[in-house]
C-alpha cells in the first residue's frame, strides 16, 4: 500500500468533530474521490494527509513511514499537492514557475540544471502547455493555470498527488477535461486524492469514494457502491437521483424539486 | 526553446548595459564638483594605479578624488545596493511589492539608537552603534511579538512591525522634545533626512564586510526565495523550510539596512522603488532581480548624492531628492503597469 491513513480524527473544540476515525487505503493508480458539503473538512482532511495539521488520533502511513516522522523534504518525495486556484503576488513565467515543483531536489545555494528544466520541458509538453512558457503566470486563463500547476507537481516527481477542488473557478469544458487528465494521471501509476463538489466526478472516476458529513462522519468505499441516492440526498439535503443512462453506459446525479 | 535563448540573452545584454551605466555614473560622480575634473582625467587617475600612464594632471585633483570623493562614491554603491537588495528580500518574504525594508522597523528603531546617543553626547562612531543597535533591536522586537501572541502568521508580524514602529516614532518624539534645539535637535532632524556628506574611509571599513557577507549569503539563495513567494503552505508542500528560509532574509536584510542607515542616516524611497525597477526590467525572478536591484541600488545613490553635493551651495539631504525623484518616478512606474503590481 501507498497510503494508509488509520483511524484518523481531528477536530479544532472537541464538542465539534471534524471527522473521527477516517481509515482507507490507496496503491499506485487509485483514485479517491472526497465528497462533502461546505466547511465539512475535506481541505482539513487533506491538510492532515500531507501533516500540515497534526490529527488528534490515528495515523497516516506512506510507504510503511509514519507521515508525522517525516520531514517536509521527505514528504515532498511522495506528494505533489495542487491547491485550489489562486492568483500569485508576482507573475513568473510559466516555465520559471513549473520549475520551482524541483525545489526539493535542489540545494538552497543552487539554481535549476539543465536537467531541472528538461523536466520542465516534458511536463509542459504533457500538459499542452508548451507554447505558454514565456507567458507570465497571471496573465493565462484559470484552465491554462490549473494545468502549469499540475505540470509543476509532475516535476516534483511524485508517487500521490492531491488535487484540492481542483474543478472550482474552471468553466464547463475545462471541468471535464480536469477529470479525464485526472484519470489518465491515475493511468500513469500516481495515487490521486481529491476533493469536489461534483458526486459526478466520483461516477466519472469510478474508483474509491469518501464522504464527510457535518458531523464528522467518515465514509469509505467503492464509488459504485458507496454513492446513492439516498447518501447524496442526505448529504447535500435536497433531493437527488441517479438514474443509469443508456446511451452513456453510467449513471448521472440529478438534482430534483 | 527559442524563446528560451531569446531571454537569457536579453538579461545578459541588459546587465552589461547597466554596468556600463555604473562605470559612466562613477566618472561622473568623481569629476563633479566645486572642483571639476575632466572626464578624460578622472579615468587616467583612476586607472594610473594598474596602468603606467603618464601623469597629465595636478596633485589637487588626486587628492580631491582619493580624499573626499572616493570613500563618498564607495559609500553610496555600498549603502545603495544594501537598501535596494534588502528591499527585494522583504517584497519577497512578504509576497508584497509595496513593502519597503522599513517595514519591521528597522529605521525607526535606528533613528531611536542614534538619537538617544546624540542627546546624551556621544560622538560619531557612537551615533553609528547607537543607530545599528537600535534598528537591529526594533526588528527583535518586531518578529518577537507574534511567538508572544502564539500566532505565526505573516499579518501578526507586519501588525508587530506598524506596533514597534509607532512605538519608535513616539519615542523619537519624546527625544526631540527633550533635544536641545541649538544643536541636538538640528543634529537628529539632519540624520533623519540621510547624508553622506560626512562619511570617511573608516565607515566604510566599519559596515563593508557585513553588507558584503549579507548580500552574498541573499545572492546564494536568490532561486529559492521565488519559492517564497507561492505562499507558505505551497512553499512547505515543495519540500522547502519556510521559516527558515524566512529567518535567513529578514534577518540579512535587516543588518544590511541598520549598517547602511548607521553610517547614512535614513534615507527613503531606496529600498522600495529600486526593486520595483527591477522587477519591470527583467521580471519576477529574483535570480535576476537581486543582481540587477544592487547595481541599480548603488547608482541610484551615486546619481543622487552626487546631485546633492552640486545642486546647492549648502549640501542637501539625500531624503530630499529621494523623495523628489523617487514619488514622481514610482509614479511613473504604477502608470506604466496600470496599478498590476
Amino acid at each position: 500500500m501507498l497510503i494508509d491513513v488509520e483511524n484518523l480524527s481531528f477536530y479544532y473544540e472537541a464538542d465539534k468533530i471534524i471527522f473521527n476515525k477516517a481509515s482507507f487505503s490507496l496503491s499506485a493508480g487509485d483514485v479517491l474521490t472526497i465528497l462533502g458539503p461546505n466547511g465539512a473538512g475535506k481541505s482539513t482532511m487533506l491538510n492532515c494527509l500531507v501533516n500540515l495539521l497534526q490529527a488528534k488520533s490515528g495515523k497516516v502511513i506512506i510507504n510503511g513511514e509514519n507521515i508525522s516522522k517525516m520531514s517536509i523534504r521527505e514528504i515532498s518525495k511522495y506528494i505533489g499537492y495542487v491547491p485550489q486556484i489562486h492568483l500569485p503576488t508576482y507573475g513568473y513565467m510559466v516555465r520559471e514557475y513549473i520549475v520551482m515543483g524541483r525545489a526539493s531536489k535542489i540545494g538552497i545555494f543552487s539554481k535549476p540544471s539543465k536537467e531541472d528544466y528538461f523536466f520542465v520541458d516534458k511536463a509542459m509538453e504533457k500538459m499542452e502547455i508548451s507554447h505558454l512558457a514565456w507567458k507570465p503566470y497571471t496573465e493565462i486563463s484559470g484552465g491554462e493555470r490549473q494545468k502549469a500547476t499540475i505540470a509543476k507537481v509532475l516535476v516534483q516527481e511524485p508517487k500521490i498527488i492531491i488535487l484540492d477542488e481542483p474543478t472550482s473557478y474552471l468553466d464547463y469544458g475545462y471541468q471535464y477535461k480536469t477529470i479525464n487528465l485526472v484519470k489518465s494521471l491515475s493511468e500513469e501509476g500516481y495515487a490521486i486524492i481529491m476533493t469536489t463538489h461534483q458526486p459526478e466526478h466520483a461516477i466519472m472516476l469510478d474508483k474509491y469514494s469518501a464522504i464527510i458529513d457535518y458531523n464528522g462522519n467518515f465514509k469509505f468505499g467503492e464509488s459504485k457502491k458507496i454513492i446513492t441516492e439516498s447518501l447524496l440526498s442526505d448529504l447535500y439535503k435536497i433531493k437527488i437521483k441517479i438514474p443509469f443512462i443508456e446511451s452513456l453506459q453510467r449513471k448521472v446525479v440529478c438534482p430534483i424539486d | 526553446m527559442l524563446g528560451f535563448k531569446k531571454n537569457v540573452f536579453s538579461y545578459k545584454k541588459l546587465f552589461i548595459a547597466i554596468l556600463f551605466l555604473f562605470f559612466l555614473v562613477i566618472i561622473f560622480a568623481l569629476s563633479t564638483g566645486r572642483y571639476f575634473i575632466s572626464f578624460s582625467d578622472t579615468i587616467k587617475i583612476l586607472f594610473s594605479n594598474i596602468l603606467p600612464i603618464e601623469k597629465t594632471w595636478d596633485d589637487t585633483a588626486e587628492g580631491v578624488i582619493y580624499n573626499l570623493r572616493f570613500p563618498r562614491l564607495l559609500g553610496a554603491i555600498l549603502i545603495g545596493s544594501a537598501f535596494a537588495i534588502s528591499g527585494a528580500g522583504y517584497q519577497a518574504v512578504f509576497k508584497n511589492p509595496l513593502v519597503s525594508p522599513d517595514l519591521l522597523g528597522v529605521s525607526s528603531g535606528a533613528t531611536v539608537g542614534a538619537a538617544l546617543v546624540i542627546i546624551l553626547g556621544g560622538g560619531k562612531m557612537t551615533i553609528q552603534f547607537g543607530a545599528f543597535l537600535g534598528g537591529v533591536l526594533a526588528v527583535i522586537l518586531a518578529t518577537t511579538i507574534p511567538r508572544l501572541l502564539k500566532n505565526n502568521t505573516m499579518m501578526v508580524l507586519v501588525l508587530s512591525g506598524i506596533i514597534v514602529s509607532g512605538l519608535m516614532s513616539s519615542i523619537i518624539g519624546v527625544i526631540k522634545f527633550l533635544a536641545d534645539p541649538e544643536d541636538q535637535l538640528a543634529a537628529i532632524v539632519y540624520w533623519q533626512m540621510g547624508s553622506l556628506a560626512k562619511i570617511h574611509m573608516s565607515d566604510i571599513y566599519g559596515i563593508s564586510p557585513i553588507i558584503v557577507f549579507t548580500s552574498l549569503i541573499l545572492l546564494a539563495i536568490r532561486w529559492r526565495v521565488n519559492i517564497l513567494t507561492l505562499g507558505d503552505k505551497e512553499a512547505k508542500l515543495l519540500g522547502v523550510n519556510v521559516s527558515f528560509l524566512r529567518i535567513i532574509i529578514i534577518f540579512c536584510a535587516t543588518l544590511l539596512t541598520a549598517s547602511a542607515v548607521s553610517v547614512s542616516g535614513t534615507i527613503g524611497w531606496l529600498g522600495l522603488i529600486i526593486p520595483h525597477l527591477a522587477r519591470l526590467l527583467v521580471g519576477p525572478d529574483n535570480t535576476k532581480v537581486f543582481p540587477v536591484a544592487i547595481m541599480l541600488g548603488a547608482i541610484f545613490l551615486i546619481v543622487v548624492d552626487t546631485l546633492a553635493r552640486i545642486l546647492t551651495p549648502a549640501e542637501l539631504p539625500l531624503t530630499i531628492l529621494t523623495g523628489l525623484i523617487g514619488a514622481p518616478f514610482y509614479f511613473w512606474l504604477l502608470a506604466r503597469q496600470r496599478v498590476r503590481l
